[in-house]
Formats: C-alpha cells, structure tokens, sequence
C-alpha cells in the first residue's frame, strides 16, 4: 500500500511538471532589422578626486571624445546638454537625468597624484537605460603620459560597446612626401593614429618605400635603393636598432610579416617571373612556396598564419588568389570586371582588402576569403597601399589626385562598411602607410 | 500462491496508475474536455491595408546607390616604378624613437573597481525636465552596408551547403490561445515596429549576419517593462561581439523611446511574458 502510495503521487508531481497549461509560453515577436546610428554616448570633463576642475582630465575627455567619434560607431554628445555636473557624475550618475538627453552610455572619470608623483585615473563606463557599471578601470603612469591613456580608456569603451578590440591606442608608419614629381623627397615617418607626436624616422637622403608593420612587436620592414637596387631594412622602432634582410632585385613592395612576427612573405624575380617566397627572421632562409610561370606578387598572411592571399597575372590579368602558406594549388577568389591587386589579409580574419582597376578608376574594396560579399568603398583617380588596423575594423590607404592639380598624396581612414572615410592629417604629403598593432 | 496474488495485485495497481496520468494529460492538455470551452467560430478576415503603425515583416530590398564619377583623367596613372637612386649614400641611421621606461602605462597598477556596482536605482519621482537638446543631425545610412559598385560580380557555382534549420524550438506566437485573446498580425507588427525603431544594431561587427539574440522580458499591466533577460547566458558571457549585439538588444527593449510598449492593454495575459527574437540577418 506504501509503495502503491508513493508511486501515485510521484506520477502525479511528474505530470503537473510537464504538463502545460495555455497560455504560460508566453508571446513572441521577431525584429528582423533596425537602425543603423552612432550609439549617443555622454562623456563629461574627468575632473580631479576633489571633484575640481582638471585641465589633463580635460584633455584627456577631448582625445576621447575625438577617438569614438572619429570611429563613426559612436556620437559623443554635446557637453552643453548634460544636465548633472561631471563631478556629480563621476561620483554617482543620475541616470534619469542622463537618459533625458538620450545619453545611451556614460563615461566618467577622476584623477588624483599618487604619493610618488604618477597620475591615476580611475575610468567608469556606465549603461545608462540598465543604470550599471559596464567597465571600471585604474589607470597609473607619469602625467606627460596622459595622451596614452586616453587612448587606452578610448579602446576600453570601443571594446566594451561593439565587443571589438579598439585601435586607438596605435600607430601609423607611413611616407611622408614632398617636392615636385620628378624629384619626391620620400621619408619615413611614424604618428599616433590621430595624427599626433609625428616625428620623421629617416632624413630624405634615400628613397623609402612601402613600410610594413609587424601584427606583434614594434618592428617594420620597408624598402629603400641602395646602390640601384630595392635593399629590405628590418627595424625595431623601440630600439632604433635596424638590420638588412637582404637585397632582392626586382622586388617592388616591401615584405609583409607573419601573424607571429617570426616570417615574413614576399615576391622575388627570377628571369622575368615572381614567385611568392617565405622567410624566417632569424634564418633568413627563403622557401618558395608558388611555382608559376606569371607574375605572382603583393602576398598577405591570413590572422592564422595558415594561407596566403596574393596578386597574380597567370589567368591573363591581374587577379587575387588565395592557397596554403606551404605551397600547393591556388584559388582564384576575384571574378569581377577589371584587374585586381594589393590584397591585405583582414586581422579579424572575415575579410580581404584589395585594390581594383576598372574603368579608368581606382577602387578600394573588400570581399569574403572565398571571393563572395565583394563591395567596393571607396573610389578615386588614384588609390593604393590599403591596410587594416589591428582589430580588421578599419582601413587605411592613400589616394592622389590626377597630374595638373597639386600633386599631394594623403592619408584616409574608413571604417569596413564603407562608411566615415577621414582624411587622416599629416604634415606634408603622405602615401604607403602601415597600421601598428596596439602599444604595448 | 500468495506471491502470485501479490503480483496480480501490483500489477493491477500499476495499470491504474498510469490509467489516472492518461486521464489526467488529457483533462490539461486537450482542450475540448474542458465542459466549458466553445469550439472557435470562423473568423472573417478583412483584407485592409496596412496602417502607418504596422509594417510588414519583410523589408523593402535596399536600393544599391549607383555611384557614377566623371573621370578627369582618361588614363590612370601604372604602379610606381623602381625609382632611380639618388646617391650611392647609404642610407643613414634612423632616429631612435624611445618609449622610456617610466612613459609605459602599468599593467600590474590597473584595479578593478566595483565591477558590478548598483548605484541606487530608484529613479526620480519628481517629473523628469523635459530640456531641448539640440541633436546633430543623424545620419541616415542610405544601405547597410556600402556598395559603390553596381557591378553583379558572377561567382563560379560553390558547392551546396546544408541549409540552415529553422528553430522550431520557441513556442510558435499565440499558440493554445482562445482566438479573440490573441494578437493580431497588426499588434504585433505594431510592436515589431516600435522596437525597429529603438535598435540601433552594430552593423559592422563580426559575422554579425548570423547573429541572433533572443530577449525574455516581464512586461506589467501598465505596459511597461519590468524585466529584461537575454535568454543565451552562456554565449553572452563568453563571445564578445554577441555580447555587443545582445546589449544593443536590451537596450532596445530599455530605452525610454519604446516605453510604453505597443501592445493592446485588453491583451495582459497575452503579451505579459514575452520573447522577442533581434534578428539582423534579413538586413543584409
């Protein structure tokens, strides 16, 4: 009887348990598509502990502020707006106040002086509809160093909101170009992403070429003419320490580096061909990896190290391709009308960028590794030297105008969908830039 | 003897048992047991158009902006050739560009403060100033993503790739309501609508076509949101970009512009606990 007892009542739980009643699933709606807006975000001042006013805290809101608007993912709303003062606001925000202005999120800031004189920076980014804390985040360093962690409290929120490693905290390598057509004066020169603390890395005596940046140390290759012939100069940017990889005839860009910064890719000639080679840094050692009787060049590691992308002419016209890193047969991935070059590997992985001619016009554009997805971005009389910063969100490159208009070369910025391209401003004129990865 | 008794005994009692759960599954589950339900009348559906509230599920396509610049020069410029070398000069040493030491930011000095601080939530009774802020215009994004080509570009055929299953796993909308309670394909898209306009979603972000994010919310009577969940904790917490995608969600469902909601207020029991799937993949 017991047992006929207790049998019956767990069936009983079991089937009220699984049972289910009309309406308990409740409703359910698909939205299948929405806006596409800057997210509206409220940066106040970065005020001092004592809640006083502070000048590098306020410069420190203005890179800020620049970094996420000139991104085009985020619109920083006027300070003339905000209803509660900073200092209130770094204290304990009032949402309600915050969401008035339809400030989405909030980043608020105070700095105070450490005993042995180094600034800190205590960082808070707030979602404002859920009134949580998303990010928070000290920061210490050396007062003069307050640009840096703008740019790091910048790629902090970049990251926190769009789920993307930032890129503000980096540099740009590129050449800096000056004089008339038939005597440029090129020379390398390197500037934070913004286009600050530019300085020049070689005087103009030789001309410099196609610098390239390391996905993993401050290291770059690029190219300069010694004696007639393209030479390859590796050089460690920290150390000002520079080697010669090797003098290669021929070559016309620069070798790209491997993901882990140990090899690099390039293009030799032999007896009117190019072929794609690898080389490790440290044995110098170059291995072939195409074999093909055309002009294969511009090669570009995938962020896995495992394939190569690269620019060829063996079906006729230049097209892009994409095969191993060990070698073996080719994909071509680029079908539409025109000649194709320049391909650059995305760091994200999902893309690449790629140089197109067609019609008597230049285009940048991207596509999908497998060929699919191409969209162009961006047309000019003349663009070239695309490359991606660290996170593959975004692009720079550089365009020219046609002979007869004043002849300078600039920098541009644009973010992968095509949207928010920048001119990127530097002293003179600019071409072949180089992103760096994020500051160690 | 006894123990065949005995088995007879349980055995019958088992069958009883599962006789009664059989009973029981049938008197919950099966509707037309119940002594009071009335078997639906056929509704008459009226075809109207679509008011300016309501849209359809289905999007417009986008149009490709056709982008047709005059080239000022009919022939563009060939790649930069070697150039000549100026000098037999070697090149110079370059400037060093020295970080020092004391310029590196400290990683060990960062602290983590609060991670998941709660200020006071309680929101301001007093009625909120209503100040006139000067917005920048928006900008309207003509396609999602940009293309300045109008060029089809043909694709060699790719092999067939198994085809995505529909989920059939949430509950389909309005399923075992009486039909006058339920909603109509006009409130809903009245709600799909409003919330449409309060997702900004992040376009750009990685495979972002495939990204789904479902929202569980607790709506009170007064249509207002009581609660808000995204429903895949998990993926939350360990894919960043669909963790971006799902705070664009909720905040969607949050922002004071879609409250209150768009719902019918006779319909409470309806539309009390709703799921709301952000699916942007029809964008591209």
């Amino acid at each position: 009887m017991k047992n006929f007892a207790f049998i019956f009542s767990f069936a009983v739980m079991a089937l009220l348990a699984f049972a289910s009643p009309a309406s308990a699933q409740g409703l359910h709606v698909t939205v299948d598509g929405g806006k596409v807006n800057p997210l509206p975000i409220a940066i106040p001042d970065f005020v001092s502990a004592s809640g006083a006013p502070d000048e590098i805290g306020r410069n420190m809101t203005k890179v800020i502020t620049d970094d996420l608007q000139r991104s085009g993912l985020f619109r920083p709303l006027n300070q003339s707006s905000f209803i509660q003062p900073a200092a209130a606001a770094a204290q304990k925000p009032n949402f309600g106040e915050w969401r008035t202005i339809n400030a989405e999120a909030l980043a608020t800031g105070l700095l105070s002086k450490t005993p042995d004189g180094k600034t800190r920076v205590e960082f808070r980014l707030w979602d404002v509809f859920a009134q949580q804390q998303m990010v928070g985040t000290a920061y210490m360093t050396t007062p003069t160093n307050w640009r840096r962690i703008a740019h790091i409290i910048a790629d902090a929120i970049y990251k926190r909101l769009t789920g993307e490693n930032g890129y503000f905290d980096t540099r740009i390598v590129y050449i800096s170009e000056t004089g008339p057509g038939n005597a440029r004066v090129k020379r390398l020169a390197i500037m934070d992403q913004d286009g600050h603390n530019h300085r020049f890395l070689t005087d103009g005596s030789a001309l410099v070429l196609t610098p390239r940046f390391s996905p993993t140390m401050q290291q770059i290759t690029y190219m300069a003419y010694y004696n007639n012939k393209p030479r390859v100069y590796l050089y460690d940017i920290n150390s000002g320490r520079q080697s010669v990889l090797g003098d290669f005839p021929g070559m016309t860009f620069a070798p790209r580096f491997s993901p882990d910064g140990r090899k690099v890719v390039m293009s030799l000639s032999k007896n009117g061909n190019s072929d794609i080679y690898t080389m490790d840094l440290r044995s110098r050692n170059p291995q072939r990896v195409t074999n093909d009787a055309s002009i294969n060049t511009a090669p570009s590691f995938s962020p896995d190290g495992q394939r190569i992308t690269f620019e060829s002419d063996r079906s006729g016209k230049q097209q892009i391709y994409v095969m191993s890193a060990n070698g073996g047969s080719a994909q071509r991935i680029s079908f539409g009308e025109g000649r194709y070059a320049s391909p650059v590997w995305s760091p994200r992985g999902d893309l690449i960028a790629f140089i197109k001619m067609s019609k008597g016009q230049f285009a940048l554009g991207v596509m999908k590794p497998d060929g699919s997805g191409e969209r162009i971005i961006k047309t000019a009389y003349h663009i070239e030297g695309p490359t991606w910063a660290p996170n593959g969100r975004v692009l720079a490159f550089f365009t020219e105008k046609p002979a007869g208009t004043s002849r300078k070369a600039e920098l541009h910025s644009i973010d992968l969908t095509g949207f928010n391209d920048m001119v990127i401003d530097t002293p003179l004129g600019a071409s072949d830039p180089a992103w760096s990865p994020l500051n160690p | 003897m006894a123990a065949e008794a005995v088995m007879r005994k349980s055995s019958v009692s088992i069958s009883l048992i599962f006789h009664v759960m059989a009973f029981l599954i049938g008197v919950i589950s099966f509707p037309w047991l119940k002594k009071d339900y009335e078997i639906p009348q056929p509704v008459s559906v009226e075809i109207v158009a679509i008011d300016k509230v309501a849209r359809t599920t289905k999007q417009a396509p986008v149009p490709v902006k056709k982008q047709e610049k005059k080239v000022e020069e009919p022939t563009p410029p060939k790649p930069p050739p070697p150039a000549q070398n100026t000098g037999n000069e070697a090149v110079e040493p370059v400037k060093k560009d020295e970080i020092k030491k004391e310029d590196q930011v400290k990683k060990e000095d960062k602290v983590l403060i609060d991670p998941m601080a709660h200020p006071d939530k309680k929101l301001d009774k007093k009625e909120e100033k209503k100040k006139k802020v000067t917005e920048e215009p928006k900008k309207d994004f003509a396609s999602v993503l940009k293309n300045l080509s109008d060029e089809k570009v043909k694709m060699p055929p790719m092999p067939k790739t198994e085809d995505m299953k529909l989920d059939d796993s949430t509950p389909k909308e309005g399923q075992n309501i009486p039909l006058g309670d339920r909603m109509t394909m006009t409130e809903m898209d009245a709600l799909r609508a409003q919330l449409q306009g309060c997702w900004n979603v992040p376009i750009g972000a990685k495979d972002i076509e495939t990204m789904k994010v479902d929202i569980f919310m607790v709506i009170n009577r007064d249509r207002k949101l009581q609660s808000a969940k995204v429903v895949d904790t998990g993926r939350y917490n360990s894919d960043t970009f669909f963790r971006a995608v799902a705070d664009s969600a909720m905040r969607a469902v949050r922002n004071p512009n879609c409250s209150p909601f768009e719902l019918p207020p006779d319909k409470y029991d309806t539309w009390y606990n709703t799921t709301v799937t952000f699916d942007p993949s029809q964008m591209f």
